[in-house]
């Protein structure tokens, strides 16, 4: 059976190497039997397309970023609230898949947009760079910072910073002009546009995970109408991937720190008192509720729960310290 | 109809300012440090406001771009029935997408879509602006298609 | 039914409507519909329909495109456009085609500020070519000149597409930049020889009139008084930009105020029949060309749907012929895809798959994409498909006719073939900058 996949990445970098190994082990695992034509690069549809157009079958297979989807993806966005999470791998991708087990409500959410969860797979860190030295969230006071969910806008406010959202296509131009100060959005993003070439000053660690995780998801029709054999080696694939991918992961931050390093940018990690600070900034108290007041808004059943039950997994998962 | 038509492209030509507007207001507010939210989106609805509600006057001058090559060369019953086609083509085509302009606009407001940003913002109303200004366009190529069958049938 | 024949029926129902005088954004929606409701269902056909006429332009990268449309409009109804070329026409008397040079040569300075081609060949429609006209060009050779220049927006930085570019294959925005300046103003080099050469040999293509013969060294020099309104506005757009007072979309925002204000305080402006008319005329223009690039896009993602792409791009990688016959075969297949996709599509469907193919086979990343770059310039201007072309043709005002502008591209095609050869040739060209400055 031959499917076809939207996405709005190449198949290079990160998260090509996470999306195109999914789609590799599913053909190997079917023995052939499935194969996938990607449509790369949103050559068919644009990111925030692909919900809407998985469910109408524009294509059978899609990439979903919950952020695209502010008020569709209400629900899942709530990771979004959660500033510090696991460090390795392994630990994020068990958070994830107990987070989808054990709040049903998450999966729910796609269902009523007729898709099928198939595969997750995390994105780097957040980092920011500077084009002056910032090694500490305090230099963050009086920054132009461009950063694009309303949530680390919010955060960033609190830090004194002064929030901005340029459009993504002027974001190297302003950076290098000086039109804005620094940007803070995932490592990977900003290494492989090169920001960190007019924007040498990098501050990341590995607890700021970017919490919202890729999605892959299938037409819910489509994998209604498959065989259970069909749809294990969606289960196998997603296993094999999954693996392969974390090989990938582990070493591509530490990858990113050297070349940065190497090319005579200054990267700081941020230490354990700044990360402290800033995930018990006000900002991340008042997130949440705003969050929950939209979605009870939106006529979901107790949100705090939702927050609540995954407030439980993130922490456990990131080695049982809870904040605020 | 001609009216509304000149009205809408004269609105069309202010909005453009209002962009200008819009956008500088946007700067120096981020020079001063106060960021105002969601200015740049209602700039992006603004000029999607324009492309859309000046379609129909666009229809009436004749100015849509395309190839005159061949209507240039044909001429009396021929040349009337290639222009009667494509208006008649045009208006098929304004239908279907004004039809799934339509669904979309009301999908949009039924799921709350909204683009991501400091603070959510819906699309819904723009996209109803762009089914009116749609079926606007619709209705011009039908008083183009109306007044050619007259013009054909007086030449009769 | 076959996915390859439904594509391949497509265009030729497309060319078919073309050539009846269908207009192009109809044209494209309704192929694009049939085709894909042929390949998929009519109700995920009107489903992908309704998002695309929203999505196409709903982004803040689009916004700038209107306000240079202004820009322009607002400069022409000043009456400064015009007082510039005539300073021009002064300054370089006796010089053969020397407005369409300073076209070229205003294009690539209009490139430093402005990331889109589309944009460029609007300005320069609006301003350029009525001054042109006035001065007894040929018509198709002034709109060749200008719809091609244009092009050079997406060479010098910034560039809308070389950001793409950056995105599609992991190399870094700046050294696309750096890598496109030379190759920019090489092309504008190769335009000037052509055009001045040209208008040599045919002086009915760029007329010498009598007042240009006598013309002294103080008119000369008086010529450069003329364009100062210009030069101002200019300078406070590009100087703004690269001072970091303001980003690239908002230039276009800052470049149409400050022409308003010029025109007010110099006059013109203060007419409100003029100026109601600039905003109609910007208006006007905005409507038409975004009404294409919408459908355009919609008619691209037939393509993708189609597969046809994929297939040719996955069979030609995977051919057993040597490096060089591979690369020239994804140059022909750019070239000719680039006759009926927007380059954004063209490059978004095949360069996934041929880049890291390309990298594997030895050649330069950087290099490589500033080779597709030149395959996009041109694929701007060629017909049936030609952005830059139709948005030249909106601009230029109702006698301009858009089989016009095909007719003059053929000769700039023709240098940007020349350019092609060289940056081929040449690595170095590409290069020099990025190695040596980053
Ligand atoms: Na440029
Ligand atoms: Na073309």
């Amino acid at each position: 059976e031959t499917l076809t996949y939207a996405t709005n990445t190449a198949p290079n970098g990160l998260r090509g190497a996470a999306e195109k190994g999914f789609l590799d082990a599913l053909n190997e695992v079917s023995g052939g039997e499935i194969e996938v034509v990607p449509y790369w690069g949103a050559s068919v549809m644009q990111g925030d397309e692909i919900l809407g157009g998985v469910s109408n079958g524009v294509a059978d297979m899609g990439y979903i970023n919950i952020n695209y989807y502010p008020n569709r993806l209400l629900l899942n966005g709530a990771f979004q609230l959660f500033p510090e999470g696991p460090e390795d791998y392994a630990d994020i991708m068990s958070v994830y898949h107990d987070v989808y087990d054990q709040v049903p409500q998450l999966r729910e959410e796609f269902s009523q947009q007729g898709q099928h969860i198939i595969y997750i797979y995390p994105y780097l860190p957040y980092a920011g760079v500077f084009r002056e030295p910032v090694t500490s969230f305090d230099d963050f006071r009086g920054k132009r910072v461009r950063a694009s969910s309303q949530w680390m806008l919010n955060l960033l406010g609190d830090l004194g910073a002064t929030p901005v959202s340029v459009p993504w296509s002027d974001t190297y131009q302003s950076l290098q002009s000086g039109a804005i100060d620094g940007v803070f959005t995932n490592y990977d993003s900003l290494n492989r546009t090169g920001m960190d070439e007019v924007a040498p000053n990098i501050l990341t660690s590995r607890r700021l995970w970017l919490a919202v995780p890729m999605i892959l998801t299938i037409n819910q029709r489509k994998w209604d109408a498959m065989s259970p054999q069909m749809q294990g080696w969606f289960e196998q694939a997603a296993a094999q991937a999954e693996k392969t991918f974390g090989e990938y992961y582990d070493n591509e931050f530490d990858r990113i720190v050297k070349a940065q390093q190497d090319a005579g940018y200054t990267v700081t990690a941020a230490s354990d008192e700044d990360i402290e600070k800033f995930v018990s900034l006000p900002a991340v108290k008042s997130n949440r509720e705003t969050w929950i007041q939209s979605a009870e808004k939106a006529g979901a059943e107790k949100p705090a729960q939702i927050i609540e039950r995954m407030k439980t997994i993130i922490d456990a998962g990131s080695g049982g310290v809870a904040h605020d | 109809m001609t009216l509304l038509n000149r009205g809408l492209a004269e609105l069309c030509g202010w909005l453009l300012i209002v962009v200008v507007l819009f956008m500088v207001v946007d700067l120096v507010a981020r020079g001063f440090s106060r960021p105002l939210y969601g200015v740049s989106e209602l700039a992006m609805f603004t000029m999607i406001a324009i492309v859309y509600l000046g379609l129909s006057h666009a229809e009436e001058q004749d100015a849509h771009i395309r190839v005159e090559w061949l209507p240039e060369r044909l001429q009396g019953v021929a040349g009337r029935s290639l222009n009667g086609f494509v208006t008649l083509v045009s208006l098929v085509t304004i239908v279907i997408v004004g039809w799934a302009v339509w669904h979309n606009a009301i999908g949009a407001f039924d799921s709350r879509q909204a683009i991501a940003g400091p603070r959510p913002i819906l699309v819904y109303p723009i996209k109803f602006v762009m089914f009116a200004a749609l079926a606007l366009y619709g209705l011009q190529l039908c008083r183009s298609l109306s007044r050619q069958f007259r013009r054909a049938a007086h030449d009769e | 039914m076959d996915f390859t024949l439904i594509g391949i029926g497509g265009i030729a129902m497309l060319l078919l409507l073309l050539v009846m005088g269908v207009p192009l954004a109809i044209n494209f929606l309704l192929v694009g519909f049939i085709g894909i409701a042929t390949l998929l269902t009519p109700s995920s056909a009107s489903s992908l329909l309704g998002d695309t006429m929203y999505t196409a332009i709903a982004s803040p990268t689009f916004t700038v495109l209107p306000l240079f449309v202004l820009m322009g409009a607002l400069a022409a109804a000043s009456g400064f456009a015009e007082q510039a070329y005539k300073g021009i026409h002064r300054l370089a008397a006796r010089v053969p085609g020397s407005l369409a040079v300073a076209t070229a040569f205003g294009s690539a300075a209009f490139s430093t500020v402005c990331g889109s081609s589309l944009a460029t060949a609007s300005v320069f429609g609006r301003i350029a070519y009525p001054e042109m006209r006035r001065y007894g060009y040929d018509k198709r050779f002034a709109l060749g000149s200008i719809a091609c220049s244009g092009s050079l927006a997406a060479m010098i930085p910034p560039s809308g597409m070389f950001i793409l570019f950056s995105i599609f294959t992991g190399v870094s925005v700046g050294q696309l930049f750096m890598a496109g300046i030379l190759p920019g103003i090489l092309t504008a080099v190769v335009y000037t020889l052509s055009i001045v050469w040209r208008a040599k040999r045919h002086p009915q293509l760029a007329p010498i009139d009598a007042e240009e013969r006598e013309v002294t060294v103080r008119d000369r020099v008086r010529g450069v008084r003329d364009l100062w309104q210009i030069l101002a506005l200019g300078g406070v757009v590009i100087g703004g930009m690269y001072s970091g007072l303001f980003t690239a979309t908002e230039a276009g925002a800052i470049g149409a105020l400050g022409a308003l204000l010029l025109g007010l305080a110099g006059g013109p402006l203060r007419s409100m029949p003029r100026l109601r008319g600039a905003l109609r005329e910007s208006a006007g223009i905005t409507t038409t060309l975004f009404f294409i690039i919408i459908a355009a896009l919609f008619f691209s993602r037939f393509l993708g749907l189609t597969r046809i792409p994929f297939e040719i791009s996955s069979f030609m990688v995977s051919w057993d012929v040597p490096s060089w016959m591979v690369l020239g075969l994804i140059l022909l297949i750019w070239f000719l895809m680039g006759m009926v996709v927007v380059p954004a599509a063209a490059f978004a469907l095949t360069l996934p798959i041929v880049f890291p193919i390309v990298v594997e086979l030895g050649y330069h990343p950087v290099w490589f994409c500033v080779i597709a770059m030149k395959m996009c310039e041109i694929a701007g201007v060629t017909p049936p498909v030609g952005l830059n072309a139709f948005a030249l043709a909106g601009a230029a005002g109702k006698g301009v006719k858009i089989n016009e502008v095909f007719a003059g591209v053929w000769p700039f095609v023709l240098c940007d073939l020349i350019v092609l050869a060289l940056l081929l040739a040449f690595p170095a060209i590409s290069l020099f900058l990025p190695e040596t400055m980053m």
